[in-house]
């Protein structure tokens, strides 16, 4: 029997409440895409939506201790940042609909501000770099960071998969993961980290 | 790459898997604050974990780096060196006020005999009657964040928890919006 996949969080929400700032700076730089995403739907000006992004962890950060873990800390701070939203949307004219049928990051709605044709392009452009690296990687290297990744597997899991040690699947996915980030590091550079 | 740095990103993605062990937790903790190299990769890894689960990977406003500035400029001070309590600290406070609640439950009850008061008498101590005050709210307030308590106190605008907020909005469905798992 394996072991199911663990609350990547649950560390890193543990010690950032036991006041530990380096487990709370992992957690804003894991989720900051996705909070600049779910706020630039209703959020025009890529300035506001820098300033709303700030507003909502350091909002998180302060509510911290309340944080029971009822929720994944993923939908606890999306929650903080429809908030830091609705009260900027309050403060200005509206502009579009915060209404976020999907309630998803991961997918089809494109950010507001970055509907333009070549922001558009380029956001697909990064996307499509990753996969091109993931193709790129040895294919039991390819397989595990999958694995992980995309279908959220656990070590142990992933092991009984591919029927090698524990061990040897974190040091694929370790490998994985360096040859992609060596790949996308120039697309980023590029205008990717504005 | 030498051994240690990759001892070291090894331990990272460990870490961002949920799957560390406490050894290599303590080494990634003890690097970051002092390795920019070591946040770039955790942002590029997730960036890419993020790419791999969507058909967009949308740049971001400010570069990582630069929203992490700010927040520290808005946060409290960490607290170095603060002595943790200890795990067993809390629970050994709290049979102890049972204990001691039981004993003083003992003594106002009308002696029965003379033999049940030696047997209680000895235990009513002062001691005993300084543990019968620690209530069980206060062994838990001893879990109050300092820090954060600071940031209470400096004034700065206190978000309600966000669980009782009432929002009308759908949260994010697990599956599709693949929280980690």
């Amino acid at each position: 029997m394996t072991t199911p996949a663990p609350d990547s969080d649950a560390l890193l929400v543990r010690e950032a409440q036991a006041g530990n700032r380096n487990a709370f700076d992992m957690l804003v730089l894991k989720y900051q895409r996705r909070v600049e995403r779910l706020l630039s739907r209703s959020v025009r000006d890529a300035a506001d939506v820098a300033d709303l992004c700030q507003e909502t962890f350091l909002a998180a950060y302060r509510a911290l201790p309340a944080f029971r873990g009822d929720s994944a800390f993923y939908t606890w701070l999306y929650r903080i940042a429809i908030n830091a939203a609705q009260r900027h949307r309050a403060r200005h004219r509206p502009v579009e609909s915060l209404d976020d049928d999907e309630g998803t990051f991961g997918t089809a709605a494109a950010p507001t501000d970055d509907a333009t044709p070549e922001a558009l392009l380029a956001s697909r452009q990064l996307a499509v770099g990753v996969n091109e690296a993931v193709e790129a990687l040895a294919e039991d290297q390819r397989r595990a960071l999958l694995l992980r990744e995309v279908d959220g597997l656990s070590y142990d899991e992933i092991a009984d998969l591919m029927d090698c040690p524990p061990g040897t699947v974190r040091s694929r996915i370790f490998r994985a993961r360096e040859a992609v980030a060596a790949r996308l590091r120039p697309l980023l550079d590029g205008g990717g980290w504005r | 790459m030498s051994a240690d740095d990759a001892a070291l990103n090894r331990a990272l993605s460990a870490v961002m898997d949920g799957q560390a062990t406490p050894a290599e937790w303590a080494l990634v903790n003890a690097a970051w604050a002092n390795d920019p190299g070591l946040r770039e990769r955790w942002a590029l890894w997730h960036a890419a974990g993020d790419g791999l689960r969507s058909a967009e990977l949308p740049a971001v406003h400010r570069e990582p780096q630069a929203l992490l500035e700010a927040l520290h400029a808005q946060l409290p001070a960490p607290v170095v060196g603060h002595p943790r309590r200890r795990d067993w600290l809390a629970p050994l406070a709290v049979a102890a006020s049972f204990i001691a609640v039981a004993i003083g439950v003992g003594a106002l009850r009308p002696p029965q005999a003379p033999e049940a008061m030696v047997a209680v008498a000895p235990l009513a101590t002062p001691r005993a009657q300084g543990l019968s005050g620690m209530s069980f709210a206060q062994t838990a307030a001893g879990r109050t964040l300092p820090a954060l308590g600071t940031a209470r106190e400096s004034g700065l605008p206190v978000e309600p928890p966000p669980e009782i907020i009432d929002w009308s909005l759908t949260p994010p469905e697990p599956a599709a919006s693949r929280p980690p798992p």
